[in-house]
């Protein structure tokens, strides 16, 4: 379970005010807002990388919000991977793991087994995000965040990916926060949408998503529901880019 | 062509030979005292090292304090570095500027105020004294001077080699069960690695050629800079010059070593 609750924190030119959402135990919360929303800073306050400056963060029913990162067990896969350009796919995939053996086994899983040997130089874009999060899954997690992590992989592995991040999380009952641009993305995945402002970030919305499970990659985007939702998501982020727009003349 | 065009071509022509003639007068400049320097004194020098004791023991003394001031720097400078490079320095301006004066203050005035601070006369000094480590005439005090003139240089080429390496590499470690400390051990220190060697490389280069501050504070035992100024002023150039030379020949050993770790790959950069 992921709580937070009148957060506040700044990174840079990023400030969150007041942001508050909360998501049940194994539900996948989907976080969208244009670019500079601070969708990152929120990440990494929960993760415990950067400090909040007020509000509170709860896991798993526990006041987090002064405990460091390595103990709040949160894997967190940033958008640009972020792999330790100094080790191999292997030892990447192996760091934070209590079994190489299944880090291995999960990356192989993932798609990235071919990789192990190589050095993260070597690797594209898209085969570096999944090295980002198998490692991530890696010590087994029960909370995950991702930013943007599927943002370098082509169409065809970005569906299966979706698919997979789906079947993993229902499978370890993993609680998820995924930061997102694609609305088709967001619908298709969420048990929640949060939407953010534009600096500073407030949430503008927050609505529940009750597609039925497991979902499926075209099943799911037939569905009315799914459609209306989508209009409804993308509805709201036009009329504030608009509300952005008439501000800013 | 237009007039214009020509006239436009002749000005850039003469800018650019006006460019290369500055450039080859600053590197002549730059150049011809070494080579002279090395033409007069190198081979003698170099000679001299099979039969000439005293340059021997001075080149000897001067590596091995200029390894200790390294070291030391090293080992106190590099958690600043780091905290400065991170924005994590309380008044980390003020410690910035702090550690840019004695890049700043002539050497001689470094080594006067070193004198104060920690002469037989200072409370500091004469506490040192007292453990064994009197620092006027005395190998501490050259260690001290080379680490006063020499170890901002670390700790800046230091902190810029750990700016380099992107903060969130920390954070994805951290999130992966390190703590902060073994989270800048395993990640931040590889990825840094080249450019700490680089900064220690060039402070041990540049406590090798110090020789304002460590003459106030100690002439004997001499270290290869004041052997080479005492025979001047002793015997005259002819008999400084195979000195000179040796610690001309011994500035090329850091020079290589530096161009070969900058030839490397800049591990630090964000992966792409």
């Amino acid at each position: 379970m992921i709580e937070v609750e009148s957060l506040h924190a700044r990174a840079g030119a990023f400030e969150l005010r007041d942001v508050s959402f909360s998501l049940p135990p194994g539900a996948w919360g989907i976080v969208l807002g244009s670019a500079g929303s601070g969708k990152t800073t929120l990440l990494e306050t929960i993760a415990g990388v950067r400090r909040a400056a007020s509000g509170r963060v709860r896991l798993r029913d526990s006041d987090v919000t002064l405990v460091p990162p390595e103990r709040r067990g949160v894997g967190i896969v940033y958008q640009h991977a972020l792999l330790f350009p100094h080790l191999t796919v292997e030892e990447n995939v192996c760091y934070g793991a209590h079994d190489p053996r299944y880090a291995v086994a999960l990356a192989r899983r993932l798609g990235a087994g071919e990789l192990l040997a190589r050095g993260v130089r070597e690797l594209s874009g898209g085969e570096r995000q999944i090295v980002a999060l198998a490692r991530a899954l890696a010590p087994q997690p029960d909370i995950l965040l991702l930013d943007e992590p599927l943002a370098a992989v082509d169409a065809q592995t970005r569906a299966e990916m979706q698919d997979l991040l789906l079947d993993l999380a229902k499978k370890y009952d993993q609680t998820c926060v995924l930061v997102t641009h694609d609305v088709d993305e967001a619908v298709y995945m969420a048990d929640r949408i949060v939407v953010l402002s534009k600096r500073p970030t407030t949430v503008v919305a927050d609505l529940p998503v009750s597609l039925p499970k497991p979902r499926d990659q075209l099943q799911t985007r037939e569905d009315p529901a799914y459609l209306g939702l989508r209009h409804k998501v993308i509805t709201l982020i036009r009329s504030m880019r608009a509300g952005a727009a008439t501000q800013e003349s | 062509m237009s007039d214009a065009a020509v006239r436009g071509r002749g000005t850039h022509r003469v800018a650019a030979a006006g460019v290369v003639a500055g450039a080859v007068l600053l590197l002549a400049l730059l150049g011809l005292p070494i080579v002279a320097l090395l033409l007069r004194g190198g081979v003698s020098g170099l000679g001299q090292l099979g039969s000439d004791r005293e340059l021997r023991a001075a080149l000897w003394l001067t590596a091995q304090t200029a390894t200790v001031a390294t070291l030391l720097a090293m080992l106190l400078g590099t958690p600043l570095a780091y905290l400065l490079a991170r924005g994590r320095m309380p008044a980390g301006a003020l410690v910035g500027a702090l550690l840019d004066l004695p890049l700043l203050i002539p050497h001689p005035v470094a080594g006067m105020a070193l004198l104060l601070a920690f002469g037989r006369a200072s409370p500091a000094g004469a506490a040192l004294a007292q453990i064994g480590l009197a620092v006027v005439g005395s190998r501490t005090g050259i260690v001290l001077a080379m680490l006063f003139v020499a170890a901002p240089l670390y700790v800046s080429a230091a902190r810029e080699a750990i700016a380099r390496v992107d903060e969130r590499y920390e954070s994805v470690a951290r999130t992966l069960g390190d703590s902060p400390v073994r989270a800048v051990w395993r990640v931040t220190r590889p990825l840094a690695g080249r450019g700490l060697v680089a900064a220690a490389v060039v402070m041990w280069a540049r406590a090798v050629s110090e020789f304002g501050a460590i003459v106030i504070l100690t002439y004997n035992p001499k270290v290869a800079s004041v052997l080479s100024y005492d025979r001047f002023t002793g015997e005259g150039l002819d008999a400084a010059l195979p000195v000179a030379a040796v610690l001309v020949i011994l500035a090329i050993v850091p020079l290589l070593v530096l161009r070969s770790l900058r030839a490397g790959t800049a591990l630090g950069e964000p992966a792409r």
